[in-house]
Order: C-alpha cells, then sequence, then structure tokens
C-alpha cells in the first residue's frame, strides 16, 4: 500500500501532524500499536512549566531562548513557536476540541493531588486558576460519587486547604451509579461517564448537587462526564445552580480519552487511514533512505510513503526500550541520545529530573534522526520519542508533540 | 554481566507487560453495559496472576460473561493478549463440560447438515413461537433472537453439480474455505464469490475436507473437539498449499480463529494458515494493488454503503482491504461506520442469560445505521449480519456480494483474459 505520508503512532503527536497533512490533501496513514498515552492526560496541554532548574515559567515564549540547545523548541526557534501555538489551538477548535489559555502567560491546572501546576490550554469546563498560590474561590464543595476510588478527595481537600480556599466534601450517587459498584474493579472514570451521558442521568446528578447547602461558591466534581462530546458536561453544568467545574482524575482519563476520539475523528474525517492495534516492526533502509514499513498484522504486505513520520513516544509507549546495555529505538535502531553508562540513567532521588526522561531520538536541526550517523532524508521524529526535554520536571511533553507535529508537518507541506 | 538474567519477557501471552493502565476496561463492550462482567483487565492479567497460585480463583460465571471479541487486545499499548488469556483460563480451570444447549449451538457442522435436510420444516420451526418458547425455557435460547434460515441446498452440494467441472481450466487457483454459515444458511455469498473470482481469472476449489473453524466450540468450551476440527482443516490446507492453492475465505471470524486462536488458544501449529489463509478481499486487493488483476463495473450501478468492522476484523488489522475494494466500486456512496462491537459475539447473543447485554452494546451501532439511511451494510462477519439484520431494519451484505452485484462480469473476464490464451 501507498501513501505520501506513514506515521507510526498514534497518538498526541502523530495525529496532530496527521491532520495538518490531511488538511493539506495529502494521503496518510497511522499505524497506532494499541491506545495512546493521551488515556492519561489532564485535560490541559503544557507547553512549558518549569525552566530547567526546576523554576516555575509564567511567560514560556520568553524562557525558550534559555532552554538547552537540544531542546525541541530551540530547534524550532522561540519566533515560530508562537504562531504554531496559534496554529495548534485552531486545529483544536476545529475538532471540536475548545480549550482556554495564552501562550503569553501559564494559567494553572489543578492535579487530581489537589497540586497547582503551570499550564498552557486546558479544557473548558476545568477548574483552573491564574495564580500560582491562590484559587479563585473561598470556598468549594468536592463532590466525588460513592466508590469512586480515582479521585483521592482527602488529598485534594488538604491541597485546596493549603492554597487558602475552604472545601468541603460530599459524597453522592444516583441508583444507576449505586448499581455500578457490585463490579468495584469497573468503577472507574470511564464507565462512570458512560452511565452520565444520559439526559436522565445528568438531572439525577444535577438534583443531587442542587440539594447541597449554598455555602460553597462553586462545586468541584471529578472528570466523569463528557466521554464522547463537550455538550454533556455544558448540560449538566446548565442544569446545576452553583458553578460547576471538574477536575481530572487517575487514568483512564475522560478528557484525555476525548480529546483522542475527536483527534482521530478528525483525521478519519479528512481521509486519514487509521490502523489500530497494528505495530511497526521493522522497515528497509538503504541510501539514507527508509524504503518500506513492515506491520505485525498486515503479513508480507509492504507499507511505502514518500516520507515516514516516527511518533511512537517515550519509554511508557514503547517508543524508546532498554536493556541491561543500552537505551534503543526499537523499530530501526534509530541513533538516540542516551548515556552509555547505566549508572548515569536515573538519579537515585526520584523526586530529581529524571535522566532518562531526557533520552530519545537522536536528530537534526529539522526532526531527521539517523541511523548509524547517516541522517535519513525522508524520515522525521516528533514528539516524546524525541529528546533533549524532559515532559515531567519541565512540563512541556504536550508542547513538545504538538510544536514537533506541526512544525515537521509544515515542512513537509511547504517542501513540495 | 551475569549470563542468568532474564532479558526479555518469557510469559504466556505476554500477562507480565500489563502495566496496570485500564486502557482496555475502556473498551470492553461488555463491562460497558453489565456489572456482572469484571472486566478484560481484572477477568485477564489480574485474576491470572491469582488463578496461577490457586484455580479457587477462577470464577467461571463472570468470565463466561466475555464475548471474545478481542478489542481489550486492541486497544492495549504493551501487546498483551487479554482475551486470549480469558479464553485460556475458561478451558485450563473449568471443570464443567458443555451443556446440552452449548453443544447444539458450537456443533454448526451437524445441526447444519440435519437442518439443510429438512430446510423447509427447520426454518418454520425456527420461527414458530411455541418451538421458541421451548427453546427459551426448556433450552435457554433466547427466544427474541431470530435464526438464520436454512438453504434447501447446501453450497458443496450446489458447487458439485453446479460449479466443480468449469474450474479447471483456469490456470490459477485458490481453494474456498467456505465456513457454516455459506455452506448451510447462505450459499448466496459462497456463488458470489465464484463469481468474482472466475471472472479476475482464478478458478476456485473446495477443501479436501472442510470442518466447521470451531470458534463456537473454543468460546463454549469445548477445546478437543475444535482441536480435532482444527487439525483437519490445517491438513487440508496444507494439501492444497501444497498444490500451488492459497485458501481464501468470505469470514473475517473463520479466519481470524484459524490464523490466530489455532495458535493461542489451542496451541496447534498453525503455519500454514498464517501464511497461506487471507480474507478474500484482501487476496483480491492485493492482486488489483500489484497490477496483476483489474476490475470492470456496471455503469448503472448506484448503492450507499456503510461499512462495519466485525471485531475479529478490527483484531486482525484487516478491515481496510474490505474498505478499499468497496471504494473502488464507482457507484458506491461509501460511509466507514465507528468501530464498534454489533453485541451478537457468535453464540454469545443466543443465550438466553445474554440475549439483553447483546442488545444494549449494539444500541450505538444500531442508531449510527440508522442516522447513515444506507442501502445495505457492507461486513465481513455472518453473526453481525444476523445481529444487524434482526436489529435494524437494513439489509447487510459481504462485501464480496457487493462486488458480484456491481461487477461487469464480460469485461471484467476480458481484462483478466491473457492475450495468449482463447477459451
Amino acid at each position: 500500500m501507498k501513501f505520501d505520508n506513514i506515521i507510526i503512532g498514534g497518538g498526541l503527536s502523530g495525529l496532530t501532524c496527521g491532520i495538518r497533512l490531511s488538511q493539506e490533501g495529502k494521503k496518510v496513514a497511522i499505524i497506532s500499536a494499541g491506545q495512546s498515552t493521551l488515556h492519561f492526560g489532564s485535560g490541559s496541554l503544557d507547553l512549558l512549566g518549569y525552566d530547567e532548574e526546576g523554576n516555575t515559567v509564567e511567560h514560556p515564549l520568553d524562557a525558550i531562548d534559555h532552554l538547552n540547545k537540544n531542546h525541541p523548541y530551540r530547534k524550532i526557534g522561540a519566533d515560530r513557536i508562537e504562531n504554531l501555538t496559534a496554529e495548534a489551538k485552531k486545529l483544536l477548535d476545529e475538532c471540536g476540541i475548545h480549550m482556554t489559555g495564552s501562550v503569553q502567560k501559564n494559567h494553572y491546572r489543578i492535579t487530581p493531588m489537589g497540586v497547582l501546576k503551570p499550564t498552557w490550554l486546558t479544557l473548558e469546563n476545568y477548574a483552573t486558576s491564574p495564580s500560582a498560590t491562590e484559587l479563585p474561590w473561598r470556598s468549594v464543595i468536592i463532590a466525588n460519587v460513592a466508590g469512586f476510588l480515582d479521585f483521592p478527595v482527602e488529598f485534594i481537600a488538604d491541597g485546596l486547604a493549603k492554597l487558602g480556599t475552604r472545601p468541603e466534601v460530599e459524597i453522592i450517587s444516583i441508583p444507576t451509579l449505586k448499581a455500578r459498584r457490585h463490579s468495584p474493579s469497573e468503577m472507574r472514570s470511564a464507565n462512570i461517564a458512560k452511565i452520565l451521558s444520559s439526559e436522565e442521568t445528568l438531572e439525577q446528578i444535577a438534583e443531587v448537587l442542587n440539594g447541597m447547602e449554598e455555602t460553597a461558591e462553586a462545586i468541584l466534581m471529578p472528570a466523569i462526564v463528557g466521554l464522547d462530546k463537550e455538550e454533556t458536561e455544558a448540560s449538566l453544568k446548565q442544569k446545576v445552580r452553583r458553578p460547576l467545574l471538574l477536575l481530572p482524575t487517575l487514568p483512564p482519563s475522560v478528557p484525555g480519552i476525548r480529546i483522542q476520539t475527536m483527534l482521530q475523528k478528525q483525521f478519519t474525517h479528512l481521509g486519514g487511514l487509521y490502523l489500530l492495534g497494528s505495530t511497526v516492526t521493522n522497515g528497509n533502509v538503504s541510501n539514507g533512505k527508509l524504503e518500506y514499513v513492515m506491520t505485525s498484522t498486515m503479513m508480507d504486505e509492504k507499507l511505502t510513503a514518500d516520507n515516514y513520520i516516527l511518533a511512537t513516544g517515550s519509554f511508557l509507549s514503547d517508543g524508546l526500550k532498554s536493556n541491561y546495555e543500552r537505551i534503543y529505538e526499537p523499530i530501526l535502531d534509530l541513533d538516540v541520545e542516551a548515556s552509555k553508562n547505566r549508572a548515569e540513567w536515573i538519579d537515585p532521588n526520584v523526586f530529581n529530573a529524571q535522566p532518562y526522561h531526557s533520552f530519545g531520538v537522536k536528530t537534526n536541526e529539522n526532526f531527521q534522526p539517523s541511523l548509524k550517523g547517516q541522517t535519513l532524508e525522508n524520515m522525521y521524529a516528533i514528539g516524546s520519542v524525541l529528546g533533549g526535554h524532559n515532559a515531567i520536571h519541565q512540563a512541556d511533553g504536550t508542547g513538545v508533540s504538538m510544536m514537533t507535529a506541526l512544525a515537521v508537518a509544515n515542512r513537509l507541506i511547504n517542501k513540495i | 554481566m551475569a549470563t542468568d538474567l532474564q532479558l526479555t519477557s518469557i510469559s504466556e501471552k505476554d500477562l507480565e507487560q500489563c502495566l496496570k493502565c485500564s486502557i482496555c476496561t475502556v473498551y470492553c463492550p461488555v463491562s460497558s453495559v453489565t456489572t456482572l462482567y469484571p472486566g478484560p483487565k481484572h477477568a485477564g492479567p489480574d485474576g491470572e496472576r491469582y488463578r496461577m497460585k490457586d484455580r479457587r480463583f477462577f470464577d467461571e460465571d463472570a468470565l463466561k460473561m466475555c464475548l471474545n471479541c478481542k478489542r481489550c487486545e486492541v486497544a492495549c499499548p504493551h501487546g498483551v493478549q487479554i482475551g486470549d488469556i480469558i479464553m485460556s483460563a475458561r478451558m485450563k480451570y473449568s471443570r464443567h463440560s458443555a451443556g446440552l444447549r452449548d453443544f447444539m449451538l458450537a456443533n454448526t457442522d451437524l445441526m447444519g447438515t440435519v437442518a439443510t435436510k429438512v430446510a423447509p420444516i427447520a426454518n418454520y420451526m425456527t420461527k414458530a413461537a411455541p418451538v421458541k418458547s421451548i427453546l427459551h425455557n426448556v433450552m435457554g435460547i433466547e427466544k427474541n433472537r431470530t435464526f438464520p434460515d436454512y438453504a434447501r441446498q447446501t453450497f458443496e452440494s450446489w458447487y458439485r453439480k453446479e460449479a466443480a467441472e468449469s474450474q479447471d481450466k483456469f490456470e490459477k487457483q485458490v481453494s474456498y474455505f467456505h465456513g457454516c454459515y455459506v455452506n448451510y444458511n447462505f450459499p448466496q455469498l459462497g456463488k458470489d464469490l465464484v463469481k468474482v473470482m472466475n471472472a479476475i481469472g482464478y478458478g476456485v476449489k473446495l477443501l479436501e475436507k472442510e470442518r466447521c473453524c470451531g470458534i463456537a466450540l473454543i468460546t463454549n468450551n469445548m477445546p478437543s473437539q475444535a482441536m480435532r476440527q482444527g487439525k483437519t482443516n490445517l491438513k487440508s490446507m496444507q494439501l492444497s498449499v501444497e498444490q500451488g492453492r492459497p485458501v481464501i475465505s468470505t469470514s473475517s471470524t473463520c479466519t481470524f480463529t484459524m490464523r490466530s486462536e489455532y495458535e493461542h488458544i489451542l496451541h496447534l501449529d498453525n503455519e500454514v494458515a498464517k501464511n497461506n489463509l487471507s480474507l478474500a478481499t484482501r487476496f483480491i486487493y492485493r492482486l488489483i494493488e500489484e497490477g496483476n488483476v483489474r476490475l470492470a463495473f456496471q455503469k448503472d450501478f448506484h448503492m450507499k454503503v456503510a461499512y462495519h468492522t466485525p471485531c475479529h476484523m478490527e483484531r486482525m488489522g484487516w478491515a481496510v482491504y474490505s474498505t478499499n475494494l468497496i471504494k473502488m466500486i464507482p457507484g458506491v456512496d461509501f460511509i466507514m461506520l465507528d468501530s464498534q462491537c454489533c453485541g451478537i459475539g457468535g453464540t454469545y447473543g443466543f443465550k438466553k442469560e445474554n440475549y439483553s447485554i447483546s442488545q444494549k452494546i449494539g444500541e450505538k451501532l444500531f442508531h449510527q445505521i440508522q442516522e447513515s439511511q444506507v442501502d445495505c451494510v457492507a461486513t465481513d462477519c455472518e453473526t453481525c449480519k444476523w445481529q444487524i439484520e434482526m436489529s435494524v431494519s437494513t439489509p447487510v451484505m459481504n462485501p464480496i456480494s457487493i462486488l458480484a452485484q456491481a461487477l461487469d462480469v464480460e469485461e471484467t473476464r476480458r481484462l483478466n483474459k491473457k492475450p495468449d490464451k482463447q477459451d
């Protein structure tokens, strides 16, 4: 099968790149080995939350020039990042993913541990704060569903109290959710959201929330509505008298799944082919070019394209692997930026920036990887498989995914 | 470096690769609609860890709720064979043998052989209210379910009478694994396949011996019979391949069973199936792609078609072949339905205790089909066809039948005839 572009990996970076290319009429295939790490998403997209020393970044664009020169943002250039963020925002809007925030100044999302973290864009209907040190409410109700354990209310209440907001915890339920507890292992965000997708159940939840004493300014609820569509959240909000805002939960992430679903829908709507549950097993490189890739599902079928984009993610997604001897990229064994000395992979203090988080596929300024020192002309690497940044320590993972995806897509569009 | 280090995962069905990320639970059609099933993660890798220690952790009633769709495996980012773990656990730990109801549902060959002999009576009986009531109350076969009709003449006997002789004149040949559905219920699909293959210059032969692929035996926990039938099929395929005939099928589930379940669940050596058994749509698409075959279509053919991806098709990753082939037909207005389970799960939805779950699972798909306002739904699975036709009024066709209808046979035959050879 022949395509203009083959993207290996169907998460945030792969889909962003695939949508952009499809918008220009390219014939694109995305091959995805299972579902992506968007399923662990926070409902926010980070651009740059902390500098390399761990200080909070308030104005991400200003901080880019201070990053190490291997950081993907430096390869793109601070001046181009601003345009790309606008492009990313537009792309998300077109997919029906409505987010608020500004690249000029970070705002703060609330984690499922009740801590504030700097971020770039957050889904509408999710709780955020413009400040790093306080919340916009004097008092809130944290309303959790009985038996839903992926939302540690006590931690959240503690966290909010430290920020000067008085939290009240309310445990709520309705008959269908009570029945769901019969299977405690399946009392999870996505399953609850499937129940809370009908007007009837939303009415019932709203009635419970409206029945509470009206002492708090706002109600915070775990992200257990809006799995398929944003409208479900809006519908619930409309039924509840006080401001109702959502907080992310432990995985699986309802907002993340919705972002994945919407991006995927847009990609296939634009004519893209999304092959889920298929792993690229190997490929053939000749004269500095990737000639084709093979998959786990299509037997002897060679998939060919003018350009190939590696968007396989980091260790968690098997985009990078390690054994006792080395860090490697498992499909083609591309050159990686990683310490050869295994003792240098980790920092014994788990809270420090972990060196291995910054390992990744080595690329040139255009994000073209190399094999045994030779640059692959028709291949690009985007997203978390790239080294030179630390998604956890710098809160830049989703930003790197979208920025590199768009930078590479634009290069491929303008080249021809 | 020490030499006794374990360098790779050695756990069966990649059990140890499970990170407990719970992604599979999001995509399980069963646990989405009922609390009776603890979900793929719990029933699969989590539960297996306990079962390996003590078989008393085996909860047969819970594991029976799995409809073997394998959508958990498609979703898993780490290649854990979750569905296989669950199905294998049922075989490994269960001490119950299948009851009469499950025996009847699973023995498609036996039931088909008997029923086709008395097809008009059998078809009348399976529609008659008193019979359905007995089946429901005594046997546990759901009374609200529509049974597929049995054919008066099996595909095999039609083939021997009407088609066998003319197949030898083709230089290139394939063997056709028709499956129980084509043989006993819907020979027309087999006839369509012969028509299409002949038009593109391929003769169609039957396998020396064909038995039911055995998927219903696997899901109804009759492994030894499934293995016997599997061995017969693999042996026949081997013979066919040695005689230069690759094997094709028009059923995604039969294909999946012989390519994957034979190895993962029954532990049969199925290399011959993995290398030589293909779905007919894939086989034809690849011939066209390689430039070896050309199709010509009737000018006045028009059809609005929506494709439904059967679960086992999704797991094989081959839906693209069927959809690409349908999209080649100039008169087709094509819609891709969201890939989701229709709820039937083979014999699963025929059981009284599963019927309401089965229909609830399919609701979203049924709704999307109704909204789409298509002339027909295309799909490669016969049980999906039963479920959709029973639940929605839209007719369902195999892509091969659509192709057979749309094809300009004479012109296609002319295009694919070697210039030096005359009929």
